[in-house]
């Protein structure tokens, strides 16, 4: 095997390496957020600009779905979901600056993330009603 | 720059980018939350809003293909499937963003 095919996984299998924290769900609900904008959010979102192209009729037709239960659900998880990664996204530029890396401010940059992201979340609905 | 900076950067720049797109987006479903054809027509007939949705569809797709790809790489075994993943994911992107331009210089 070459040398750099050696590299060691990243140990993601949280198993006997790493507690289940505080920490530990933010970083795994960031993921999920991500996955669930690029499976769900995105492709919605592009659809019901198709839809807007095609014509009246089928705009009309998206925005039915979009009033109904589940797109309305769909509409508020993803208000939900963006929110956390916005946070959560701003929270890794500032790591990635080099700030916030100690345990406690882990802690507490991550609390500021949960607040920040609940706070959006009741603006964006309250707007939307 | 070698390869995998040029990678981190250009992930951490769409990043920065999103933050003011992603304000935008929210704002937009807000606005357009159950709005009719002549409406929705009209916002993205305003330069601004034509301007954000581009730029949204552009860097948030350059910024999901980037995600995908590291999420396919620390999850997805075997190399070949991992290659197919990618490409599924590079022409799913591409896709969506030419749609969304479309939408958008055909409410003009």
């Amino acid at each position: 095997m070459s040398k750099a095919k050696q590299r060691p996984l990243s140990p993601y299998l949280l198993g006997p390496y790493y507690r289940f924290e505080f920490p530990t769900v933010l970083s795994l609900s960031y993921r999920f957020t991500g996955i669930f904008m690029s499976l769900i959010l995105a492709p919605l979102a592009c659809l019901w600009m198709l839809m807007f192209a095609l014509g009246e009729a089928q705009f009309n037709a998206m925005q039915a779905f979009m009033g109904s239960f589940i797109g309305t659900a769909l509409a508020w998880l993803a208000a939900l979901v963006m929110s956390y990664h916005l946070f959560g996204g701003i929270r890794h530029l500032l790591w990635d600056s080099g700030r916030f890396m100690s345990k406690e401010e882990i802690r507490s940059t991550g609390v500021v993330t949960v607040i920040a992201t609940l706070a959006l979340w009741v603006f964006v609905l309250w707007g939307a009603s | 720059m070698s390869a995998g900076a040029k990678d981190w950067f250009r992930q951490r720049a769409s990043a920065v980018l999103l933050i003011p797109l992603s304000a935008w987006f929210l704002w937009a479903g807000v606005s357009l939350a159950g709005a009719d054809y002549a409406t929705t027509k009209a916002f993205f007939g305003q330069p601004l809003n034509a301007a954000a949705a581009v730029l949204l569809a552009v860097i948030g797709l350059f910024h999901t293909q980037r995600g995908a790809d590291a999420i396919i790489s620390d999850y997805v075994p075997g190399e070949g499937f991992q290659k197919l993943l990618v490409l599924v994911s590079k022409v799913g992107c591409t896709i969506g963003a030419l749609v969304v331009i479309w939408a958008v210089v055909q409410s003009f």
